[in-house]
């Protein structure tokens, strides 16, 4: 269940600069504004022919650059006869043949194994200026196909935006496929899940940590909700908190040196700030009411919780400093799940309408609340990608619960987990 | 390596033998001719010494079971004396009794002996009727005890009254809606105001735990109404 190919070798080797053709950082704030037609054509093979290395190729790409909300895909079926050409350079692309289609930007490639390693050579062009927005060659083993395929998608979102996307990150999640609620892991695309824990009993609520690759998450292995934490790579595994009562709703502050989390043992759930050894630093809430589920501020001065102080359970905001607190939210009877994105521009949460859980938006101060999901369904859990562009949450429908990722507009839906279990709980990492 | 004489020896030899021997019989496949010559010698003389220790061992069984022998006899012989002594004094205490008091006759009650066998069947009752504790049901989002909640913890707090050495755990459950760690949370107060109101009854708090799980345990897992009023419950198990 460990990941062993994090070798040297690695991926990314670097090279081939860009002309650093950057355009406007583009919003992705509603769908078909400012879509660029994109087509991506299939690699060409530099040596020996292996057709399922450019099919991978393609197909993240495809799905990684239709989530990311930037490209209208131009249609496969009328690609021109560039398209099976190898042109890794400007001077190699026939442009006619693509603004003949409508593509505004093309993906090119190419790859060749050698000595049993694999390489990708990778293009971006802009089809109306003739030139090459970013190019790579990435050296890594064969079985790294997606993941190489990921990276360049990443790159092509930061040539375009200026910011990196999401795609090699993963994400944490709890499911039940064993019997029992444990702990897996996969990534954005929902591939390669793997199993992180044996506690055979109950496993919820995971958070990675900013600064290691690390997890810490509740668990019912000792007979009670304990908090837990999970160094990935070693295996490793501690408790962190087990007082009496709740120890839930662990998450760590942007630092990494502090966990906020939910104690019960005052006799009443109220948050504490606490250190990665589990000594108790702070008391944060001193209320009579129910406080939960914390999530930081990126500037790590606010933490937004979930308390039903005023009767129904709402979200609200306690200054870590001055420990004042102020209410979030006032519409909806039942508030729950907030994520503050990593950008600190808002808040993401669930409310109950209509029997029914969906997720919205908010400023921090209360301001422009925006509903996302709609349809039938619950949806909660949100959390956000490193790069704060898109939402991973929690969907339960028709008895079966699944793992969605959407963009941060509520557009691109889709669905990451594999049917047939029970998965929810999802928690994004950051840059991998 | 010396050959401890008998009583003097301990296990320490034993484990000193079978180290020493590993590692001999391991080193042999390194020496040469001559030394493989010492080894043979070693083994030799340490296969003594373990037949030695053998015997010292079989001999200790021998003397530990004849002493366990003799100490079971002179307890069954002991706890005879005993019981023939009670009835004695007992029926010394009722002739007092009928020479002193005789207008107001004295209720007389036969008291039997408490054995290990009787405690361990009146345990094992009690058990069984803590195991019929009833749970209660909570309203949606609520933790108060409703009045039908109060009346059976009422009754509950009978049963656990009587049976004060049975430890029992509260355990505080919600329904599927809502946010998982609210649910925790509100499993939580379910569980501690039940724990609250059984204590306000006359149960010792030591005597129960409580643990939440919020909607993690349904016990309905349907999606009505009824699933879901079934699943706001508290309910007692046995403390492991």
């Amino acid at each position: 269940m460990i990941i062993f190919k994090r070798v040297l070798l690695l991926v990314l080797a670097l090279l081939i600069t860009v002309s650093s053709a950057l355009a406007v950082k583009i919003e992705i704030s509603a769908p078909g504004e400012q879509q660029i037609p994109l087509a991506i054509t299939s690699f060409v093979p530099m040596g020996q022919i292996q057709p399922e290395i450019a099919t991978e190729i393609n197909a993240v790409l495809d799905a990684d650059l239709s989530l990311s909300g930037l490209f209208s895909m131009v249609d496969r079926a009328s690609y021109l006869s560039d398209a099976e050409t190898l042109g890794l350079n400007s001077v190699q692309v026939d442009f006619t043949q693509w603004k003949l289609l409508g593509a505004e930007a093309v993906v090119k490639g190419g790859y060749r194994i050698e000595d049993g390693k694999l390489i990708i050579e990778a293009r971006l062009f802009d089809v109306i200026s003739r030139r090459m927005l970013t190019g790579r060659r990435y050296i890594g083993k064969p079985e790294e196909v997606r993941r190489i395929a990921h990276t360049f998608a990443d790159q092509v979102m930061h040539s375009l935006t200026g910011e990196k996307g999401p795609f090699s990150s993963r994400i944490a999640y709890v499911s039940n496929r064993t019997g029992k609620k444990e702990l897996y892991l996969m990534e954005v695309d929902g591939h390669a899940p793997i199993r992180l824990t044996n506690h055979r009993s109950i496993v919820l609520n995971p958070d990675f940590s900013p600064v290691g690759k690390e997890l810490i998450f509740t668990s019912y292995k000792n007979r009670n909700p304990d908090l837990h934490r999970k160094e990935i790579y070693t295996g490793r595994e501690a408790r962190v908190s087990h007082r009496t009562g709740l120890n839930i709703g662990g998450r760590f502050s942007p630092n990494g040196r502090e966990i906020a989390v939910t104690l019960s043992k005052d006799k009443n759930s109220e948050l504490y700030l606490i250190g990665t050894d589990g000594t108790i630093h702070r008391r944060l809430t001193n209320h009579w009411g129910i406080d939960v589920d914390p999530s930081w501020s990126p500037a790590a001065d606010k933490i937004a919780f979930v308390s039903d102080r005023r009767g129904n359970p709402h979200v609200y905001i306690v200054d870590v400093d001055s420990l004042e607190v102020n209410r979030l939210t006032f519409d909806g009877k039942y508030n729950a799940t907030p994520a503050w994105s990593p950008d600190g521009e808002r808040i993401a949460f669930s409310r109950l309408e209509d029997k029914r859980f969906d997720i919205y938006t908010i400023n921090p101060d209360g301001t422009d609340e925006r509903r996302l999901t709609f349809g039938p369904g619950n949806k909660e859990h949100p959390r956000w990608s490193p790069d704060s562009r898109f939402l991973v949450y929690s969907l339960d429908r028709d008895g079966e619960k699944s793992i969605y990722v959407m963009r941060a507009d509520g557009t691109g839906n889709r669905r990451i987990s594999a049917p047939g279990g029970d998965d929810s709980h999802p928690a994004w990492s950051g840059r991998w | 390596m010396t050959v401890t004489p008998p009583g003097q020896d301990d296990g320490k030899t034993a484990r000193k033998v079978v180290f020493n021997f590993f590692i001999l019989y391991n080193a042999r496949i390194f020496l040469k001719n001559e030394a493989k010559r010492v080894w043979i010698f070693s083994y030799r003389y340490m296969r003594k010494e373990w037949l030695i220790m053998q015997k010292i061992t079989l001999t200790r069984l021998f003397v530990l079971l004849a002493l366990v022998s003799l100490l079971s006899a002179g307890c069954a012989k002991k706890a005879a004396q005993d019981e023939s002594q009670m009835t004695e004094g007992t029926q010394a205490v009722e002739e007092t009794q009928m020479q002193d008091q005789q207008i107001s006759a004295v209720e007389e009650q036969q008291v039997s002996d408490v054995v290990a066998g009787d405690t361990a069947s009146g345990m094992q009752e009690a058990v069984l009727r803590v195991r019929d504790l009833s749970r209660i049901y909570f309203d949606f989002d609520q933790y108060v005890l409703t009045k039908t909640a109060q009346d059976t913890l009422y009754a509950n707090a009978q049963v656990l009254k009587a049976a004060p050495e049975v430890k029992i755990v509260v355990e505080g459950h919600c329904d599927e809606r809502g946010s998982d760690e609210y649910n925790l949370a509100l499993g939580e107060k379910r569980a501690v105001a039940t724990k609250n109101y059984l204590i306000s009854l006359g149960v010792p708090a030591e005597q129960m735990g409580t643990i939440s799980y919020g909607e993690e345990v349904p016990l309905d897992m349907g999606h009505s109404e009824e699933a879901w009023a079934k699943n706001r419950r508290a309910e007692f198990t046995l403390q492991r």
